[in-house]
């Protein structure tokens, strides 16, 4: 993985959006942002500052827990956010950027911003075809309360050539589009581990949970049930849900969608 | 029962307990929120004026000895909380309008066009939510003659001249499209500002006459006018919009109307769907106020490049702008013929185009920029790409910075045409799917309000 120089990156910057090969970084406030091999990237004006959850912790099993667990703030250009010490907040670059189908990015955080012992990025690869604002997870280490004012550089982006010969056909939707912060896209864990042949999970609150063995004992005594008897027991499913008895996290509900 | 001079201090001291909440709501607003410059201004006047007020107050009864004197201050009490109750009712929702819950960006922009229009290059709109589903303009003069009767007894600021404000649903926050109504909104405080109801009455009193002769009593002469007035204002809003924004105006209209459920299969007008849709009544009917903003669409070049979109919008739009005079109705009770006051209404409509070229003259026509700007914008759009730098040409770093009506104009024209050109680009999106569409629909709409944002930046209209 080579890292794209300045030429080659405004070689990319030149071809038409629809190429997919071309590279686009807007809005470019400076042609001085550019670096030998690397581009500054600013602080945009959407923050989620982590709040106390109505849970004791975030479970990624509650699709809810991440959207609960954070609160939308913005500050316009001109103004500031203050970070505690020791505390996080997600950001977004005020550049949206799109990347060509065979270049990865790497952001890193402007060693001005890092010597005042905050780090933008702990997950900081990005993949190509990208196009968004990126999430910055934007940690204060130090002890002491910093300002942190929107428009100003706080990033630098590498990219690098990912040797991929063939655009794919057709984008993930998963990369396309951010203009604010993202909270995370909490995935059900059970899921996972079922793809790693794991049956059984231990969920916070439900205790151990085989979902396989549950799903085949239910389906097994539905099927037992006649189609109006069958119906029955879905209302009263539906009925337990409404109700807040059987709540979205719940292993069981998803074996009665709506 | 205590002296009137203690009852004038108690009534005192209750106004100005009532002051203070307000005062103290639009100064110890939520400390994490932004507000626009123009929300700020309104704020701060309130604040300026509730501490003269309060000033005013503290002294009563001060140095009056006679019972009449007491009564003349009581009824000054009851006159400044009528005011302030009057006030009242807008506090609250603009307090809730801060940067995050309002399409701040596009907003800006607005203003910004309202500002190119020489006479209005210092105007501001503070704008603030409304539980209707609905867009409103608070009628300025009523609100301005509350608020500076309050500023005459306590000697406070009165309201800035150059001050509107509308309110927006609550719903709409995060709208780009629906919100391109509120240049609507600015139409009204141009309306009212430019004293074109007091310039249009004359003209339509003698339309009345010329017309109907002497048939209508006096006083229905006044409620025919008042309504014909109100019919001119409502149509040169819409008029002003287009000649503001674009087409942009009209195919939210539709949209927020449902216009174009008047259409049959074919996307013609049907007689059955579109009852109800030609009739005059307390407004001017959704077709017709179609068909006018169809002949503004004509005048100022956007209608060739219009038609061509493929879209039931603008189906409508069409079909409406084929519309005969004859084909409105209007009904009233009493003793006049309704089509000769509807007759004596259209002879004045000129005249509302007429006084839409004066005011806006030295506006930069939007129909260029929207031209220059809409394939790019489109196909950046259709990439999943902010639209606010676009190649110029392949090869050079060169890049156009599409103004706010290219931007709306183009995004809009995209979301009614060509939003299947996205989804088709984006695995397991399925076209077909009402949420899906709805969902890039939304981000259309995200990348399109980041763009006026990333120009406005561009161009170094705000500083960093």
């Amino acid at each position: 993985m080579a890292v794209l120089s300045k030429s080659e990156i405004d070689d990319r910057r030149k071809l038409p959006v629809s190429e997919p090969d071309s590279l686009v970084i807007t809005p470019l406030l400076e042609e001085d942002a550019f670096d030998e091999e690397s581009v500054d990237l600013r602080l945009g004006t959407y923050f989620l500052m982590p709040q106390i959850p109505p849970q004791p912790f975030i479970d990624p099993n509650s699709p809810q827990a991440a959207v609960q667990s954070y609160l939308r703030l913005h500050t316009p250009l001109g103004s500031y956010f203050v970070l505690p010490a020791h505390q996080t907040v997600l950001g977004a670059t005020l550049e949206y950027i799109k990347l060509p189908f065979d270049v990865s990015g790497q952001i890193l955080t402007k060693s001005s911003v890092a010597r005042m012992f905050m780090v933008i990025e702990t997950a900081p690869w990005i993949h190509p075809l990208y196009r968004g604002c990126l999430t910055l997870e934007i940690a204060n280490v130090s002890n002491t309360a910093i300002a942190l004012y929107p428009g100003t550089p706080i990033g630098q982006l590498v990219l690098l050539r990912a040797g991929i010969k063939e655009p794919p056909k057709q984008l993930s939707g998963s990369y396309v589009g951010p203009v604010y912060p993202e909270a995370p896209a909490l995935r059900h864990p059970g899921q996972a581990l079922k793809q790693i042949g794991l049956q059984k999970y231990r969920h916070p609150f439900y205790g151990w949970v085989d979902e396989k063995k549950m799903e085949e004992q239910i389906n097994g005594a539905m099927a037992k049930l006649s189609p109006d008897e069958q119906q029955k027991v879905k209302a009263v499913v539906r009925i337990l849900q409404d109700n807040g008895a059987l709540p979205t996290d719940n292993p069981a509900t998803g074996l009665f969608p709506k | 029962m205590a002296a009137l001079s203690e009852q004038v201090r108690h009534d005192a001291a209750s106004l100005y307990q009532f002051v203070c909440s307000i005062v103290d709501l639009c100064e110890s607003r939520n400390p994490a929120a932004a507000y626009l410059s123009s929300s700020e201004r309104f704020f701060e006047y309130l604040v300026e004026l509730g501490r003269a007020t309060k000033e005013y107050v503290r002294k009563f009864p001060g140095s009056r000895t006679q019972p009449a004197e007491f009564l003349d201050l009581r009824d000054e009490v009851a006159v400044l909380r009528a005011g302030w109750q009057f006030l009242h009712a807008l506090v609250r929702p603009a307090l809730e309008s801060d940067t995050l819950h309002l399409p701040s960006s596009l907003i800006q922009g607005l203003i910004a066009r309202f500002r190119e229009i020489p006479k209005y290059s210092k105007t501001d709109f503070a704008i603030f939510h409304t539980d209707e589903f609905n867009y409103l303009t608070v009628r300025l003069n009523v609100f301005k003659r509350n608020a500076d009767r309050i500023a005459s007894l306590v000697h406070g600021p009165s309201f800035p001249d150059e001050l509107g404000l509308i309110g927006i649903p609550y719903s709409q926050s995060a709208s780009l499209f629906m919100n391109c109504l509120i240049p609507h909104e600015m139409g009204h405080y141009v309306f009212a500002d430019a004293g074109l109801g007091t310039k249009l009455r004359p003209v339509i009193e003698q339309q009345l006459v010329n017309n109907l002769g002497n048939q209508l009593t006096p006083l229905d002469r006044i409620a025919v006018t008042d309504a014909l007035t109100k019919w001119c204002e409502e149509l040169f809003c819409d008029v002003f919009a287009v000649r503001l924004v674009g087409f942009s105006y009209s195919l939210a209209f539709v949209e927020l109307f449902d216009t174009a459920k008047a259409l049959d299969e074919n996307g013609k007008l049907s007689a059955v769907r579109s009852m109800g849709m030609a009739e005059f009544d307390e407004y001017p009917p959704d077709l017709f106020r179609v068909k006018l903003q169809a002949a503004i669409l004509v005048k100022d070049r956007w209608w060739p490049e219009l038609v061509k979109v493929n879209s039931h919008y603008v189906q409508l739009l069409q079909a409406a702008e084929q519309m005969k005079d004859a084909d409105f109705g209007y009904t009233i009770s009493g003793t006049a013929d309704p089509g000769k006051i509807l007759s004596a209404f259209l002879t004045v409509l000129p005249q509302v185009f007429t006084e839409l070229d004066a005011v806006t003259a030295g506006l930069k026509p939007g129909f260029e920029a929207w031209k220059r700007a809409s394939t790019g914008v489109e196909t950046y759009l259709e990439h999943g790409v902010v639209p606010s730098s676009l190649l110029e040409k392949k090869g050079e770093l060169k890049f156009a910075r599409p103004d706010l009506v290219g931007l709306l104009n183009s995004s809009y024209k995209f979301y009614v045409e060509s939003l299947d050109r996205l989804i088709a680009h984006i695995k397991d999106a399925e076209v077909s799917d009402v949420g899906t569409r709805s969902v890039w629909a939304a981000k259309v709409q995200t990348w399109t309000s980041k763009a006026i944002e990333d120009v406005s930046l561009l161009e170094g209209k705000r500083s960093i």
